[in-house]
């Protein structure tokens, strides 16, 4: 297994974090609502809003999953902070970086995972909007827009006090 | 030198937040379709007015109103051709009642709720676009 690794620019990226205020903070519509329009709209049994902490990935939203958190050296979410493109594995069993990764091989048996980096104000990856199944996926040139549409709301949600809807 | 296909001018009559805004955003990314949102029937009627569309995607579940903004489109109420494509969406549990209520407006299309995205603009892709005029030569 290949753990996440850690951006060039951590401290910054974790001071952004900080700074939002939305770690450890209670379950909010603006965000809910993407996770369960995500899942409708790609079929997925888990989607997250995912924030990438110093040691551990937090569900500010999530879909399908029990957990709270996990660590962040198991994340799949950790390694797609790294990108600004979609971050796409389409059978996690076929790919080294990932397929003895316990998430692959336990609970929650992870096999497709797409993750959509989500940005602070000066432009720090901060964590994911984040979609994930338990069979091999692809996804296709409509689906990606939706992804980066969704991804855009989030970012929206994480930068505005008010709830536009 | 060639001219970029036009494309279908929507008007996506929708509450729902996060289904409008997709809708909108992945048609203007894709290039397919080129979209006008109101959250209700009294928002979109100003833009009705204002302009034509190729187009009407509209939630029936939002009210009487809705539905009689249907028929108002088809008897040629506004700027629009009375016989433009219209897309009626509605929850699964409405189709039979929603169904009965338009059966007297012709070739309305009724699209359940929760659809893809994608289904959506796959269906206007098929809507005939009017043609722009033809670029003055100087």
């Amino acid at each position: 297994m290949q753990a996440a690794p850690t951006p060039i620019n951590e401290t910054e990226r974790l001071r952004a974090l900080k700074a939002l205020s939305l770690l450890d903070t209670p379950p909010e519509e603006r965000f809910d609502r993407v996770v369960r329009f995500a899942a409708e709209q790609f079929d997925m049994p888990i989607a997250l809003v995912s924030l990438i902490d110093r040691d551990r990935q937090w569900f500010k939203a999530r879909f399908g999953l029990d957990a709270r958190q996990t660590g962040r050296d198991i994340s799949f979410c950790g390694h797609a902070i790294l990108h600004d493109e979609l971050f796409i594995v389409e059978d996690a069993q076929q790919d080294a970086r990932f397929a003895d990764n316990p998430l692959v091989t336990g609970d929650p048996h992870v096999r497709f995972y797409a993750g959509a980096s989500l940005s602070a104000a000066g432009g720090e990856r901060i964590g994911t909007l984040c979609l994930i199944d338990r069979v091999p996926r692809t996804l296709g040139a409509v689906e990606q827009a939706v992804l980066e549409a969704l991804r855009t709301l989030v970012n929206e949600a994480i930068h505005s006090e008010s709830d536009p809807a | 030198m060639s001219r970029a296909a036009a494309l279908p001018t929507v008007l996506l009559i929708e509450p729902q937040f996060v289904l409008r805004r997709t809708i909108v955003a992945v048609a203007h990314d894709l290039r397919l379709a080129d979209f006008r949102e109101a959250t209700s029937v009294e928002a979109a009627r100003p833009l009705l007015a204002a302009q034509s569309f190729d187009a009407i995607v509209l939630d029936i579940d939002i009210g009487d109103r809705a539905l009689a903004l249907l028929s108002q489109l088809r008897q040629g109420a506004f700027a629009s051709q009375p016989h433009i494509a219209l897309v009626a969406t509605t929850q699964v549990k409405q189709h039979a009642l929603r169904e009965a209520q338009l059966r007297e407006l012709e070739g309305v299309c009724i699209l359940l709720k929760p659809f893809k995205v994608a289904e959506l603009l796959e269906r206007l892709q098929r809507v005939p676009v009017r043609q722009p005029l033809p670029a003055t030569e100087h």
